[in-house]
């Protein structure tokens, strides 16, 4: 028997919490210490990151110079060289270039502005004549950055800020991203499981970082660090107040809270410890996105990055800056880690709802995961920044919560999977195409009422509405992007308004909703026609990326045996009973498998095995997906009943 | 660009454990069959699901193992993940050879880098780094310049020409094989002559003076270090 907390016992132990978080600010500002910045003195393997196939990619701050002073070659060679650069903009529109003259033994250049430069490096050979090419280099200048370049030398290392600084850094940025989400989800702890609240609370944290941020930057207030600092502190505030007035806490709920929160904080320390981040090709344009909108406070130093780029993925590591990390490394890797957990810790209550032990259920958990993370690219993009791994994440959990709302009716789940919602829409350009699959399969089984309409589709318009629009104001996007386009704009906005303006519509009157929603239910047929359409009108393009792609799949090894798994248990699984969600589920997989095959059928280019693949990673968004869906069906192996949902 | 059916079976051939799954597949099939249509097996699906996810997911749990340490098969983590790159190494001594394939030329630099096989494919023109080709075009000079990708391949496992044949065909402009380090391979092409600058995955850089693909063989190779 659990004896409940007092609303004063609980409110001491989340402002007890918030000391915790409070600390962790403190310890970040006074760690920050005096790192004098070098520069970069040689290139070679140590002081570049090596992005494959092609670039080498270093990160140094304005006003650092570049020099290329070339190793491992005899005097006698060396003598006869003389070395230039090639200096090209890349998120500049014309492209600008320079070249600085030839120059004996090694060549240097001065990046004063931020931004993404391709650096060619060329020598000559003095004796025999002759230019040669011999290097291509990613240079990212980004703002507010102290470990300037990746500097080889001792001295360079001696600079560089310790590791324990660091870490604390990482370890405070991710307690106030949980702190954050354990606040917002406290206040529904009658409505909310304790395990839910807990594994969801960092994504949640996330979300409403993202949020939090977007409305600075679509309001033009100026984001700054004290800014983001009080607007997080009010909501830790506002959600720790409401939590204790609402109750529904136990002392063992608290007990338990506090250890996950330890448990939280120990991952992230190690893993700032052990750093296994990635950062290769638009790993980095995020990073320079996110430092520009944090340390120039709003859009207008952002350059091209907000037309080409989801904005989810540099808000998030737009916290480097407040937090004086170059990198926040460990965000992603525990967005990962909370997702999996959830991801463990639901199918584990399916399981044991379908009357299985705790071992069997555990032990299924732990093979499923099992199967997943030890394949190459769901292990390497947990670590790796990508707005694929944030899509995935943000889909995955939007697509349960909902799943769960709709079929307990309940309210705080529905506002979550519209953040979650919301969120996924960011992480890429087109997320709002993408999340009309969501939207779509929401409209399907459920009818809107007045709360669907207050906690879902209104507020997810609006945020992509209004950012939306903010860009079209702020940028020129008739031509000068490639991502970003006028009709791709108005597709956007008039399929949300045209779902908004449906699911209005359909609390007028029956007989429109039953109308409506049978139409929506033809979506499936209607791109898989098209799809066949297109293939077949072009049948080499087709039938050459579909090779791609299950080369990339099943052959290449990025992935293991996962999708072949997959393909081998689905029609196994549709054996079993039907789950609790499910039909809301699949149809909204169904449609975002068909929307992207859709895609890889029109898009003029080609796919290609790589594991860079546009094809390859986009699978990214949908492994977990499938195999949280396989875990539920097999979870009703012994049921014939159905579900209404 | 073709996409022919043995390019289908080709990349089914190259499944990791094939046989295996293939085996699998054919188990499964027939069993599946009976769950769905038997109505006396219907009552055995709470056994038999459970009993078939740990079968396929211990499969693949080592095949997944097997990729990670590199044992039975060449293609390991390792090679997927980032590797680093130094500006300038070792000299090389390269027999070369060149061989026509249709549109394509290929150029094969045999012994490079003590037991691998470099395979050249030239884009014929079209762009091949989307993000980079606009760059690299050099409109001062009007020269243009072609960009391909070079793939490397074991020496043990040299390959055919029929091979790269069907290697470029299916992969449209010549992408490389996956897990595999890549190259950029530029030439200059003015008026049926020019230079070819051949980058290598970073371990070695070479000049391959006054050429053109097609004709290569018999070339000076450029000095090196």
């Amino acid at each position: 028997m659990t004896r409940k907390t007092s609303p004063l016992g609980l409110a001491a132990i989340l402002a007890a919490l918030s000391g915790v978080v409070a600390l962790a600010a403190l310890a970040v500002r006074s760690g920050a210490g005096d790192f004098r910045v070098g520069r970069l003195e040689e290139i070679n393997e140590r002081n570049f990151y090596f992005c494959p196939p092609r670039h080498l990619s270093t990160l140094i701050r304005p006003g650092e110079s570049l020099i290329v002073r070339p190793r491992n070659i005899s005097p006698g060679l060396l003598e006869r060289l003389e070395f230039r650069m090639e200096i090209a903009t890349r998120d500049d529109r014309p492209y600008r270039m320079v070249r600085t003259p030839y120059a004996k033994g090694e060549a240097s250049w001065r990046f004063d502005e931020t931004g993404q430069y391709v650096l060619s490096i060329g020598v000559r050979d003095t004796r025999h004549g002759g230019e040669r090419a011999l290097r291509k280099a990613d240079v990212f200048v980004a703002p507010g950055i102290k470990h300037a370049g990746q500097m080889s030398s001792q001295a360079a290392a001696d600079m560089a800020p310790s590791r324990a600084s660091k870490m604390v850094r990482e370890t405070a940025g991710a307690a106030i991203l949980l702190a954050l989400g354990i606040s917002a989800l406290a206040a529904f702890r009658s409505r909310l499981r304790l395990g839910w609240i807990m594994l969801i609370a960092f994504p949640a944290g996330v979300g409403i970082w993202t949020c939090l941020s977007l409305a600075v930057l679509i309001l033009h207030v100026g984001c700054s660090g004290w800014l983001m600092g009080c607007l997080v502190g009010a909501l830790c505030v506002a959600g720790a107040s409401a939590a204790a007035w609402g109750g529904g806490w136990t002392f063992r709920d608290i007990r338990n809270l506090l250890l996950f929160f330890a448990g939280f904080l120990a991952a992230a320390v190690l893993l700032a410890r052990f750093d296994f981040s990635m950062l290769m090709w638009d790993s980095w344009r995020y990073l320079i996105f996110g430092r520009r909108l944090a340390f120039f406070g709003g859009l207008e130093h952002a350059a091209n990055y907000p037309r080409e780029y989801g904005v989810l993925a540099a808000l998030t590591q737009s916290m480097s800056v407040f937090l004086d990390l170059d990198f926040f490394a460990v965000l992603q890797p525990l967005l990962c880690l909370s997702t999996f957990g959830f991801v463990g810790w639901s199918l584990y209550e399916r399981w044991r709802e379908g009357g299985r032990s705790a071992f069997a259920s555990a032990g299924f958990v732990v093979v499923l995961l099992a199967c997943v993370l030890t394949a190459y690219m769901p292990a390497a993009s947990s670590v790796w920044l990508l707005p694929n791994t944030f899509t995935g994440v943000f889909l995955l959990l939007a697509l349960v919560v909902l799943a769960e709302s709709i079929s307990k009716g309940s309210r705080p789940l529905l506002a979550l999977g519209c953040l979650f919602t919301i969120c996924s829409s960011f992480c890429r350009i087109e997320g709002p195409i993408a999340a009309l699959a969501i939207l779509a399969a929401y409209f399907v089984v459920k009818r809107p009422d007045r709360d669907d309409l207050r906690l879902f589709y209104v507020p997810y318009f609006l945020a992509v509405a209004a950012w939306n629009v903010t860009i079209w104001a702020a940028f020129d996007i008739s031509g000068g992007s490639e991502f970003l386009t006028v009709p791709k704009m108005v597709v956007m906005l008039g399929a949300n308004a045209a779902v908004l303006a449906a699911a209005v519509a359909c609390q007028r009157r029956q007989r429109i909703d039953r109308f409506l929603r049978s139409c929506v239910r033809l979506l499936p047929g209607f791109l898989l026609a098209v799809g066949i359409g297109v293939g077949l009108k072009d049948y080499h393009h087709a039938g050459c990326n579909l090779l791609s792609l299950a080369e990339n799949l099943f052959a290449a090894g990025y992935w293991g045996g996962l999708w072949l798994m997959m393909l081998l248990l689905l029609p196994f699984a549709l054996l079993a009973g039907r789950f609790r969600g499910e039909r809301f589920f699949g149809f909204a997989i169904l449609v975002m498998f068909l929307m992207t095959f859709d895609l890889f059928l029109f898009r003029p280019s080609w796919l290609r095995v790589h594991v860079m693949d546009s094809g390859n990673r986009m699978f990214i968004h949908y492994y977990m997906l499938l195999a949280y869906f396989i875990g539920c069906k097999l979870a009703n192996a012994g049921e014939q009943g159905t579900q209404t949902t | 660009m073709n996409c022919s059916f043995d390019d289908l079976l080709s990349v089914l051939r190259s499944i990791p454990g094939a046989t295996l799954w293939l085996g699998l597949a054919a188990v499964l099939l027939p069993l599946w069959v009976v769950l769905l249509c038997s109505r006396r097996a219907r009552g055995l699906r709470a056994e038999m699901l459970p009993a078939v996810f740990l079968l396929v997911a211990a499969i693949t749990i080592a095949l997944n193992l097997s990729l990670l340490v590199g044992s039975g098969d060449e293609r390991t983590w390792k090679e997927f993940r980032p590797a680093e790159g130094t500006l300038f190494a070792r000299s090389l001594e390269l027999p070369l050879n060149a061989y026509t394939c249709g549109n394509e030329s290929l150029l094969f630099l045999d012994g490079y880098l003590g037991g691998r096989t470099l395979v050249v494919s030239r884009g014929g023109g079209r762009r091949i780094w989307d993000d980079n080709g606009s760059y690299l075009v050099s409109a001062e000079t009007g020269k243009e310049l072609i960009f391909a990708e070079i793939e490397f391949a074991d020496y043990d496992d040299h390959l055919s020409e029929r091979q790269v044949e069907l290697l470029l065909r299916r992969r449209h402009y010549g992408v490389g094989i996956p897990g595999r380090n890549y190259a950029v391979f530029v030439m200059e092409r003015r008026q049926g002559s020019g230079k070819v600058y051949l980058f290598s995955d970073g371990s070695a850089f070479y000049v391959l003076p006054e050429a053109l693909v097609p004709e290569v063989a018999g070339l000076q190779i450029g000095e090196g270090k």
